[in-house]
C-alpha cells in the first residue's frame, strides 16, 4: 500500500498506530536493481551528471548547448559557453525540447494507412521500409520537404530527391525569404551578416523582434545584455506591434502596417538634409536612387500625417544613429507586406547611410561555406514557389511526398488547401516524434527520432562572423527510455538510396574531417590525426575558425523604386464586424514546435502573461470603445477562415491592429497541445509580396465579432497581488546619471501629490529620517 | 574544523537587462521539479512559479512602456516568514540563506502569511508528471508532495554539490563557479549570484560599482533582503516626444 | 468504547503493537518478532567474510573499495555491477555451491562444452535483485564521498573500529578503514546486518562532535 509521510499524518491522526507499520508497505520492490546492473562503465557514476556538447535542431540557429544527463536521461540544457554563436546563452525555451524527447505522445510505431480514406494503422518495421522501397522507387516522381535547415540532413535531402530527378522544396512559417531577397540585392550574398550589437552604440530595428524570438534570439540575447552593460547602447524599435523588443527598446515607433519604409526613408531624408553623415556615404546611399526621391519625398512633417508617428520621434532616432557605432536590422513583420522587399532593403540601406558595415559595431559579412557533405539554403521557399508546387501535387503530378519535422498541414493557410493537394499524391510519408496534422493525413506514418539522439551537422544562421560548423551528437541512447522504435530520417534515406553515403554518423564525421584537411592547424581544434581532431570536436561542440571572414567591400545600392512595392490588404467582410489589421506572431511555442511540451505551454508571454490558450491583443481604449472585457469570446474572420480567440486588451496595441500569437489549435497532437486555441495560421490571406512572391503574412485584415460569452483567460498577472500603486515600485526607473536614491525621491513625491495629501513642500519633510532606509549595507 | 570564512549568498537583478523572456522561469522549473502549472492551475491563480518576471505598465499608446522585473525569493536578514513558522521548518542559515525543510513542513501557511513579496508557494495538489516525463526529473531535488510549502532555495542542491566538491579537492571555491539555474539561463546576464562577503566576487563587484542603480524592494518593511536590484535607465525619461503630453505613470 | 466492551485481550493486543513500533522507530532496527528480522536472506548469499574477512582468518582479505568503487566519489556507495562478480568467478569458485550457481546464471557464465572454455555473455545475464540492509528515508540526501573524504583525514572520528586494524596516531588511512563507523565490522558478517540505528540523532550527535553542518539543509534539500 503506498502510503506517503502526509497521508500517514493524518491518518495517524485518527488512528494511532505505530509508523513502521506502515514503512514497510512503500518500499519498492526492485529497488537495487537500478543501482547495481549488468555492466557499469567504471567512469559512469551513479549520481554525477555527465555533460555533453551538441547544438540545439528546433530552429536553425545551431546553438551550441550542453545537455546535462544523468544515468542515460536527460535533465537540462544550458548554453554552450565556448560556442561562437551563443556565447553560453539559452533560448528561454531551451529546455522544453526534453519533453518532446519524453513526451507521452511519442509515437513508437510505424503506420501506415492502407487507403485514402482509411485509418492509420500500426505496421511493423520490417513492412514499413518495403512499402517504403516501392513508395521511393526510381521510377517515382518525389519531393522532399523539410523545415529550411543548412546541414548533413539537407544535404541528403537534397541528393535523394535528385536521385529520383525529385525537388527538395522547405517550408517556414511566418517566412523571411524577404530578408533573403533584400540582401541579396544589397550585399550580393546568401547569408545574413553578423550584426554586432555587443559591441555597437546603436541599434535600430525594423520588425525583426531580435531580442525575443527572430533568427537567432539566444545569440542576440548575449548581444543585449552586452550592449547593455559598460557604455550603454540605445535601442530604437519600429513595429506595428509591441513585441518583446519594443518593450525592452529605448525608443519604440508604431507606424500603421505597411508604412515602415516611410519610417525608414524619413530618417534617412533628415540625416541627408542636415548631412549627419560624411558625403562619401550619402552618395553611396543615393546612387541609383531616383533624384530628389528621399530628400523631398520624406520629409518628417509628411510623414507624420502618413504613418501617425511623431516627427520629434524620428528626429531622434536620426540624430542618434549618425553618431558613433549603429547598426540598422530589418526583418520580421517588416518584411511581410505586399511591399515587404522593399520595406526591407530601404532598411538595410540605412546600414549603407550610416557607414556601418564592415566595421566592429557594425554589419560584419559572413563567409559563404561550402562543404561536401553539407547543403540546404537558409531561405526558405517562398509563397509563390508553394503555390506553384501545390498546383502539381494537386494535378497528381507528384507520386510521392516525403515530409519531414514541418507540419504543414498545420502550418499552412487554408486557402492554399494543402490537404486536398496531399490528397492527390499517391504516397505521402511524413516523419515525425508526435501526432499532427499532417502525419494524420500521410500514407506512412515514421517515428523519428529527435535531436538528441541523432548525429548532425549544421551552419548556424547567422554565423558570428567567421566560418562556424556546429556539431550535433546523440547525447542519450537510440531507442532509450521513451524512444523506442524511432528512427533516423537520414539513415532512412540512405538505406533507400545508398549511393549517398553509409550513415548519417559517417557522413556528419566526413563533415568535420574535411574541416581537419582544410584547417591547416587553425580553428577551435588543433590536432595531430584525425581522430583525435573528431574527439575534440565533439568537446567543444564543433569547429570554428575566426581566420575565415570575408573582406569588408564597399556597398552601393541599386533603385529600390524599381520594385514592384504596392502596400495593400486583404479584402474583410464589413458586414461581420470592424475591420482590423491582423498581426500574427510567435513567441515561446514558436511556429507549434514545442506545443506539446508542457513546459513551453505553461511559459507565461512576456507582454500578456498569457499561456495555454490563444488570445488577441487589443487596444484598451478601443476595447472599451467596443465593449470588449478580457476574456471575451472573440470572432476573427479573413478571406481564409475564420478563429476563435479571447481578448486581452492592454495598452500598447496600436488602435486599428490586433495581434495573435501562433503555436495552439492543432487539430492533432499530443494531450499538451490537442484542444486548446486556434491556429492563426490558418486564416492568413494568401497575399504575396509584389516584387518577389514572399508570402506576405502581416498583409491579412480581419473583421472582429462578439460572440458574447466569456471564458477565462489563463494568464499569470493577477495570481500574485499587485504590488501598492506607486510609481517606481517594484521598477526604479532612472535617467542616465541619475541615482536609484534620487529617483525615489522622485517618485515618493510624486507619489504624495497624486494622492493630494500634500503638496511638495521644502521646509515640511525631514531629510534625515528618509535616508534611514534607504541606506541599507550589505554582509553580515 | 570549520575553517572556511562565513558566506553570504546574494544576488544583484540588472531590470536594465531583463527583457521579459522567462528563460529564468523555465530554467527554474526544469532544475527544480516544480510540479506542471497547466491551465486549470492558471485559472485557479495557483500558479507555481519560484521566480516570476512581472511585467508593469507606463504611459498610453504610442508612449507607453513596459518594465519587467524578476522576483524571487530575496532570502532576508530579516525575514517576515521564519519566525511565525510553528516547527521551524524555514529558518535562515549561517550562509545567509533562507532555507526551507520540507519534511518538517506541515502545511500551516503561516510562512506565506508574512511573505510581502509574496513568494512563497503552498503545494494544493499532489504533483503529478505522466510516466515518460518522470525521466527528466532532476534526482538532486526533492519532490515536495501535498501540503508543503516550497520557494526558491537559491539552487541550494548546487550550493551544496560545489562546495563539497570544492572540499573533496581540497581547494577555495571560484566565484561563478556555483550558478543558480536563473543565472544559467538568463541569456543577457541580468542576474548575478555569488558570495557577498568575498570582495573579489562580481556580485560583491557588481553591487559596488553600480550602487548608485542599486535598490531593494519594499526597503521600507526592513526585510533586510540579500537580493539587490538596479534600476533600469531610461534615456529619454525627462524628454517628450510625442504629441501627448508625459503620461502620468500607473 | 469498544475497545473495553470486547475485552482485555484486545486492549492488550493493540497496546502491544503500538509498542512495537514504538521500539522499532527508537532503536531503528525491526525487532525480531512477527516476521521481522535483523538479518535477512539475499537472492544470493554473498559472504563478505570469505572476500573481505581477514586473510588469518580464511578470507580473503578484499578491500571494502575494491567492490563499493564509488564511495569516494558519489553520494551512494553503489553495489557493485553483475559484471564485476563475474570477472573473478568466470574461472574461480566451485559448481557444487548452490549460491555461485545462481551468480553465474546472473552474470551469463556459461561452460562452452564443445571449445572447453567458460563464456561471459552478458546478452543474457540479469541484475542481481539485492534487498537492501541500510536505508535512510527519502528525505534525507546522505553523501557518502563527503564523509569518506572527512573520515580518511581524521581518523579519530572513526568509531567502531574492528580489534584487528590498529589506526592509532596515523594521519590518514584509506577509504575502506572508515565504513565501520556506521555500518560496522562488515568484513566479519556472514549476512549483513544493521548495527547502528543511523537516526538523525546520530548524525547529529557525531556533526556537532566533529564540526560538521548542522544546517538542516546539508541533508535536507
Amino acid at each position: 500500500m503506498k502510503l506517503n509521510r502526509r497521508e500517514f499524518l493524518s491518518l495517524s491522526g485518527k488512528s494511532a498506530a505505530g509508523a513502521v507499520i506502515f514503512a514497510a508497505c512503500s518500499i519498492p520492490e526492485k529497488e537495487l536493481i537500478v543501482q547495481s546492473p549488468v555492466d557499469m562503465p567504471e567512469d559512469l557514476v551513479r549520481g554525477i551528471d555527465t555533460w555533453y556538447a551538441t547544438s540545439w535542431n528546433e530552429g536553425a540557429s545551431g546553438d551550441g548547448i550542453l545537455v546535462r544527463v544523468l544515468e542515460g536521461r536527460l535533465k537540462k540544457v544550458k548554453g554552450n559557453p565556448d560556442h561562437p554563436v551563443n556565447r553560453g546563452a539559452a533560448r528561454s525555451n531551451l529546455d522544453s525540447a526534453i519533453q518532446l524527447h519524453y513526451n507521452p505522445d511519442r509515437l513508437h510505431d510505424h503506420k501506415i494507412r492502407r487507403s485514402k480514406k482509411g485509418v492509420l494503422s500500426n505496421i511493423s518495421k520490417n513492412n514499413a521500409n518495403k512499402i517504403l522501397e516501392e513508395a521511393t522507387s526510381k521510377d517515382k516522381k518525389i519531393v522532399v520537404v523539410t523545415n529550411p535547415t543548412r546541414s548533413t540532413e539537407g544535404w541528403v535531402s537534397e541528393k535523394f530527391a535528385k536521385s529520383r530527378g525529385g525537388r527538395y522544396l522547405t517550408y517556414e512559417a511566418l517566412e523571411e525569404s524577404n530578408l533573403y531577397e533584400a540582401l541579396y540585392d544589397i550585399f550580393e550574398t546568401n547569408e545574413i551578416p553578423h550584426f554586432d550589437i555587443a559591441n555597437a552604440d546603436n541599434v535600430l530595428s525594423f520588425g525583426a523582434d531580435w531580442i525575443k524570438n527572430w533568427v537567432s534570439p539566444a545569440g542576440y540575447g548575449d548581444a543585449f545584455g552586452k550592449l547593455r552593460s559598460g557604455n550603454r547602447g540605445f535601442i530604437a524599435h519600429v513595429e506595428p506591434r509591441f513585441s518583446l523588443t519594443a518593450a525592452s527598446s529605448d525608443l519604440w515607433i508604431s507606424p500603421t502596417p505597411g508604412k515602415e519604409s516611410e519610417i525608414a526613408l524619413s530618417i534617412a531624408n533628415i540625416i541627408i538634409k542636415e548631412k549627419l553623415v560624411p558625403d562619401s556615404q550619402i552618395k553611396d546611399f543615393l546612387n541609383k536612387f531616383p533624384e530628389g526621391k528621399v530628400e523631398f519625398g520624406y520629409d518628417p512633417k509628411d510623414v507624420q500625417t502618413r504613418t501617425g508617428v511623431s516627427a520629434k520621434k524620428i528626429n531622434e532616432i536620426a540624430h542618434r544613429i549618425s553618431i558613433g557605432k549603429s547598426i540598422v536590422i530589418a526583418g520580421g513583420s517588416t518584411s511581410a507586406y505586399t511591399n515587404g522587399k522593399f520595406n526591407t532593403y530601404v532598411a538595410f540601406a540605412l546600414n549603407v547611410l550610416i557607414g556601418s558595415i564592415g566595421k566592429k559595431g557594425g554589419v560584419i559579412l559572413n563567409p559563404e561555406i561550402k562543404s561536401d557533405y553539407i547543403g540546404g539554403e537558409a531561405k526558405p521557399n517562398s509563397l509563390k514557389d508553394w503555390q506553384e508546387e501545390l498546383a502539381q501535387w494537386r494535378a497528381g503530378y507528384v507520386d510521392t511526398v516525403i515530409i519531414k519535422g514541418v507540419d504543414l498541414a498545420y502550418l499552412m493557410p487554408n486557402s492554399l488547401d494543402v490537404k486536398g493537394a496531399l490528397a492527390n499524391v499517391e504516397n505521402v510519408i511524413s516523419f515525425g516524434n508526435i501526432m499532427n496534422e499532417t502525419l494524420d493525413v500521410s500514407d506512412i506514418v515514421i517515428p523519428e527520432t529527435t535531436f538528441f539522439e541523432e548525429w548532425g551537422s549544421e551552419i548556424p544562421n547567422p554565423l558570428p562572423g567567421y566560418k562556424t560548423i556546429s556539431l550535433q551528437q546523440p547525447v542519450v541512447v537510440k531507442e532509450g527510455p521513451g524512444a523506442s522504435g524511432a528512427v533516423s530520417y537520414v539513415d532512412t534515406l540512405i538505406d533507400l538510396e545508398p549511393s549517398i553515403g553509409s550513415s548519417n554518423k559517417s557522413l556528419v564525421k566526413k563533415v568535420f574531417e574535411n574541416e581537419y584537411s582544410n584547417s591547416k592547424n587553425t580553428g577551435s581544434v588543433i590536432a595531430e590525426n584525425k581522430s583525435s581532431f573528431m574527439n575534440g570536436i565533439q568537446q567543444r561542440g564543433g569547429f570554428w575558425n575566426t581566420n575565415e571572414i570575408v573582406a569588408p567591400k564597399n556597398i552601393r545600392l541599386k533603385n529600390p523604386f524599381d520594385y514592384n512595392n504596392e502596400n495593400n490588404f486583404s479584402e474583410v467582410d464589413s458586414s461581420y464586424g470592424e475591420e482590423f489589421h491582423l498581426i500574427p506572431f510567435t513567441n515561446t511555442l514558436m511556429d507549434g514546435k514545442l506545443s506539446n511540451s508542457p513546459w513551453a505551454q505553461q511559459s507565461a508571454d512576456g507582454i500578456t502573461t498569457a499561456a495555454w490558450q490563444t488570445w488577441v491583443e487589443i487596444n484598451s481604449n478601443q476595447a472599451k470603445e467596443l465593449n470588449i472585457k478580457e476574456g471575451d469570446i472573440i470572432f476573427l474572420k479573413s478571406d481564409s477562415g475564420e478563429i476563435k480567440c479571447l481578448a486581452y486588451p492592454h495598452p500598447a496595441v496600436q488602435p486599428g491592429t490586433l495581434c495573435v500569437p501562433t503555436g495552439q489549435g492543432a487539430l492533432k497532437g499530443g494531450r499538451y497541445s490537442s484542444d486548446r486555441g486556434s491556429n492563426v495560421l490558418k486564416i492568413l490571406s494568401e497575399k504575396s509580396d509584389g516584387e518577389s512572391g514572399a508570402f506576405a503574412w502581416a498583409a491579412t485584415k480581419v473583421s472582429l465579432k462578439r460572440a458574447g460569452g466569456n471564458e477565462k483567460l489563463p494568464k499569470f498577472e493577477g495570481t500574485v497581488e499587485a504590488f501598492p500603486i506607486e510609481p517606481g515600485v517594484p521598477v526604479l526607473v532612472v535617467a542616465p546619471g541619475q541615482t536609484a536614491h534620487e529617483a525615489e525621491e522622485e517618485n515618493h513625491h510624486k507619489y504624495q501629490e497624486m494622492l493630494n495629501f500634500r503638496k511638495h513642500d521644502e521646509e515640511s519633510h525631514d531629510e534625515e529620517s528618509h535616508d534611514e532606509n534607504q541606506k541599507t549595507e550589505k554582509g553580515h | 574544523m570549520v575553517t572556511e570564512e562565513k558566506r553570504s549568498w546574494g544576488m544583484v537583478i540588472d531590470t536594465d537587462k531583463c527583457n521579459g523572456c522567462s528563460g529564468c522561469v523555465t530554467a527554474c522549473q526544469v532544475e527544480n521539479n516544480i510540479p506542471l502549472n497547466d491551465q486549470n492551475k492558471f485559472e485557479r491563480g495557483r500558479v507555481m512559479s519560484w521566480i516570476r518576471v512581472e511585467r508593469y505598465w507606463e504611459g498610453e499608446f504610442p508612449d507607453v512602456k513596459a518594465r519587467f522585473i524578476p522576483i524571487l525569493c530575496q532570502h532576508c536578514a530579516n525575514a517576515p516568514c521564519e519566525p511565525v513558522c510553528p516547527v521551524y521548518a524555514t529558518y535562515h542559515n549561517d550562509e545567509g540563506m533562507n532555507i526551507q525543510v520540507y519534511n518538517r513542513c506541515v502545511g500551516t501557511r503561516y510562512c506565506a502569511n508574512g511573505c510581502p513579496y509574496i513568494v512563497r508557494f503552498f503545494n494544493y495538489w499532489e504533483p503529478a508528471w505522466p510516466e515518460d516525463l518522470r525521466n527528466h526529473l532532476n534526482p538532486d531535488v526533492t519532490i515536495r508532495s501535498r501540503g508543503i510549502m516550497e520557494k526558491c532555495s537559491f539552487c541550494v542542491q548546487r550550493i551544496k554539490r560545489g562546495t563539497r566538491n570544492a572540499k573533496e579537492e581540497n581547494r577555495k571555491l571560484q566565484d561563478g563557479e556555483i550558478k543558480p539555474a536563473c543565472q544559467e539561463a538568463c541569456s543577457t546576464n541580468a542576474i548575478t549570484f555569488g558570495d557577498l562577503n568575498d570582495p573579489n566576487s562580481e556580485v560583491s563587484k557588481l553591487s559596488k560599482s553600480e550602487s548608485d542603480r542599486k535598490y531593494t524592494l519594499m526597503p521600507q518593511l526592513n526585510t533586510d533582503p540579500n537580493v539587490m536590484y538596479l534600476a533600469t535607465i531610461d534615456p529619454l525619461k525627462y524628454k517628450d516626444l510625442g504629441e501627448k503630453a508625459k503620461s502620468n505613470e500607473h | 468504547m469498544p475497545l473495553v466492551g470486547v475485552g482485555g485481550l484486545t486492549t492488550l493486543a493493540i497496546i502491544s503493537i503500538l509498542l512495537a513500533g514504538l521500539m522499532n522507530a527508537w532503536l531503528g532496527q525491526p525487532l525480531p518478532v512477527l516476521g521481522f528480522e535483523q538479518t535477512f536472506d539475499q537472492p544470493i548469499n554473498f559472504p563478505h567474510t570469505k572476500h573481505a574477512g581477514p586473510i588469518s582468518e580464511g578470507g580473503l582479505g578484499m578491500d571494502c573499495t575494491y567492490c563499493h568503487r564509488t564511495v569516494a566519489k558519489a553520494a551512494s556507495a553503489h553495489v557493485p555491477a553483475v559484471e564485476l562478480c563475474a570477472s573473478c568467478h568466470r574461472a574461480v569458485g566451485s559448481y557444487e555451491s548452490e549460491d555461485l550457481t545462481k551468480l553465474r546464471l546472473n552474470a551469463g557464465i556459461y561452460e562452452d562444452q564443445e571449445n572447453k572454455q567458460v563464456i561471459v555473455d552478458s546478452e543474457m545475464a540479469s541484475p542481481i535483485n539485492w534487498r537492501r540492509v541500510h536505508r535512510l528515508p527519502d528525505h534525507v540526501r546522505f553523501v557518502h564521498s563527503a564523509h569518506i573524504n572527512y573520515l580518511t583525514n581524521n581518523p579519530s572520528a572513526i568509531e567502531n573500529v574492528p580489534d584487528r586494524i590498529n589506526i592509532e596516531d596515523i594521519d590518514a588511512v584509506p577509504a575502506s578503514q572508515v565504513c565501520s563507523t556506521c555500518h560496522g565490522d562488515v568484513a566479519n558478517m556472514e549476512k549483513v546486518y544493521q548495527v547502528e540505528p543511523l537516526k538523525m540523532g546520530q548524525c547529529v550527535n557525531c556533526h556537532r562532535k566533529n564540526g560538521g553542518p548542522t544546517d538542516c539543509a546539508a541533508c535536507h534539500h
